[in-house]
């Protein structure tokens, strides 16, 4: 397709499409946006290719594109529009999962972590799912690592929080579980 | 800053107590869960979790929100759009390709095909990002108008972008009736049938604040067809017959909106196709 048959960046973006759709899904909590976004961030990697490090994470890269995209353009938009930003547990929920297989326990981790703040929900995204160590989640979100552990430690007392309220049904997930709550 | 703790928990007071590097409690114990203590400070903590209660509990009760994190989000892997993200990567990377000796205008045919996906920001962003790269041919052109935009971006439509686009007629239909109810126009798939063309795809987009409808059919002798309408709020105009980017467009105005079929196909094909949707819809 491309001029340069083996540009690492679109072979990069194009193993890097369906995460960077599904970290657009969990910022933006909107097939939509999330698409928007992809391309978005496809566009500016092109046009920035020649800033790429050989040899660093490429996907690591391209994440901080769709970040700060995400940050300083769409979400604002979002927001001046007037049409807020959607309840992002219902749209993840209405949105994505429709479209996967139900797994009662899952669809009860996305809406967990749905319903976490949004600077919370993005780190645990990031460490959690996506693997990040804290420095990585840290430079990507250009903040101090401490930032990271702060978001971290509310959003985990906030699931922990959330668990024992939402009672035995949330149980399977962790085997810990008691009826002790807090 | 010591927060006022709440008495019924000393856990809470705990977490509200920064160490020497202002991270609470809580932020270590996590980084402890999560294996992101170096050795020194994960042996200090150890060292306290052993003979301090109340440390533990906090630590037992934090470790409750173990989940299966990355399991529960692979699911939506399998939901992101893959043929239409591939299609677009296509696209982009096409259109950057395609101009390799005229930087500004690879960027314009992206900033183009853009133009119909993003709305707001991100195109006010792909323009300036245009504008600064080629500032003379971009900034004496007037805006183009929908049709070109339109034209543009079907350059990078080809039969399959539509082919792999799955038969599913019940989305089709919601899609439609969204999309009409944005447009104020009954478009159920009974009344946007076409004769030898086949239906496959109605999205949404934006053009400058207004809503576009991008309608696409498969033509099996003559590639992508769309028939698009943009709810512009111009006065009523005649069908006319115009060409753009190598492509056939018939358009026309009624009701404060404008409509235009565009494609490969020859001008009496479309220009009899246009008739019927006209008859039909607007």
């Amino acid at each position: 397709m491309a001029g340069d048959a083996h540009d690492p960046v679109i072979d990069g973006l194009a193993t890097a499409l369906p995460r960077l759709w599904r970290y657009g899904l969990v910022l933006s909590g909107n097939r939509d946006t999330a698409e928007e976004l992809v391309q978005a961030t496809c566009v500016r990697a092109l046009e920035r290719s020649h800033q790429f490090t050989a040899g660093t994470r490429l996907d690591r890269w391209l994440f901080s594109i769709l970040h700060s995209i995400w940050l300083n353009e769409l979400r604002a938009r979002k927001v001046r529009m007037g049409q807020g930003l959607v309840d992002p547990e219902a749209a993840l929920v209405f949105d994505g999962l429709k479209h996967i297989e139900t797994n009662i326990q899952a669809v009860q981790v996305l809406r967990e972590v749905q319903a976490l703040p949004e600077a919370q929900r993005e780190t645990v995204y990031l460490v959690y799912v996506e693997g990040m160590t804290y420095r990585e989640a840290a430079g990507l979100l250009e903040v101090p690592i401490g930032t990271v552990m702060s978001r971290l430690a509310a959003a985990r007392a906030k699931l922990a929080g959330l668990n024992a309220e939402a009672g035995e049904a949330a149980a399977e997930g962790s085997g810990t579980h008691g009826k002790s709550g807090r | 800053m010591l927060r006022r703790a709440r008495p019924r928990q000393k856990a809470v007071e705990r977490m509200a107590n920064p160490d020497d590097n202002g991270r609470s409690e809580d932020a270590i114990l996590v980084a402890y869960l999560d294996g992101e203590l170096d050795s020194e400070e994960r042996a200090r903590l150890e060292a306290r979790l052993a003979d301090d209660a109340a440390l533990k509990a906090r630590l037992d009760e934090l470790s409750r929100s173990d989940r299966r994190f990355a399991e529960a989000f692979d699911g939506l892997l399998a939901a992101a759009p893959v043929e239409r993200l591939n299609a677009m990567l296509d696209g982009v990377a096409g259109a950057k390709a395609a101009g390799p000796s005229r930087r500004g205008r690879g960027l314009a045919a992206i900033a183009a095909a853009l133009a119909l996906f993003v709305a707001g920001g991100l195109v006010g962003y792909v323009a300036s990002q245009a504008t600064r790269q080629a500032p003379t041919e971009t900034a004496q052109a007037p805006p183009p108008g929908w049709r070109q935009v339109v034209a543009e971006y079907l350059v990078l439509t080809t039969a399959d972008t539509l082919a792999i686009v799955p038969e599913s007629p019940a989305v089709l239909s919601d899609e439609l009736a969204a999309i009409g109810e944005r447009l104020a126009l009954d478009l159920s798939p009974d009344r946007l049938a076409l004769p030898h063309v086949y239906l496959k795809r109605a999205q949404l987009f934006e053009f400058r604040g207004m809503p576009l409808a991008q309608i696409g059919y498969l033509s099996r002798d003559d590639g992508p067809v769309a028939f698009c309408i943009i709810a512009n709020g111009q006065p009523d105009a005649g069908v006319a017959f115009e060409q753009r980017e190598g492509s056939n467009i018939v358009f026309w105005t009624r009701d404060g909106r404008g409509y235009m079929l565009v494609g490969k196909a020859p001008r009496e094909k479309l220009e009899a196709l246009a008739a019927d949707l006209a008859a039909h819809v607007g």
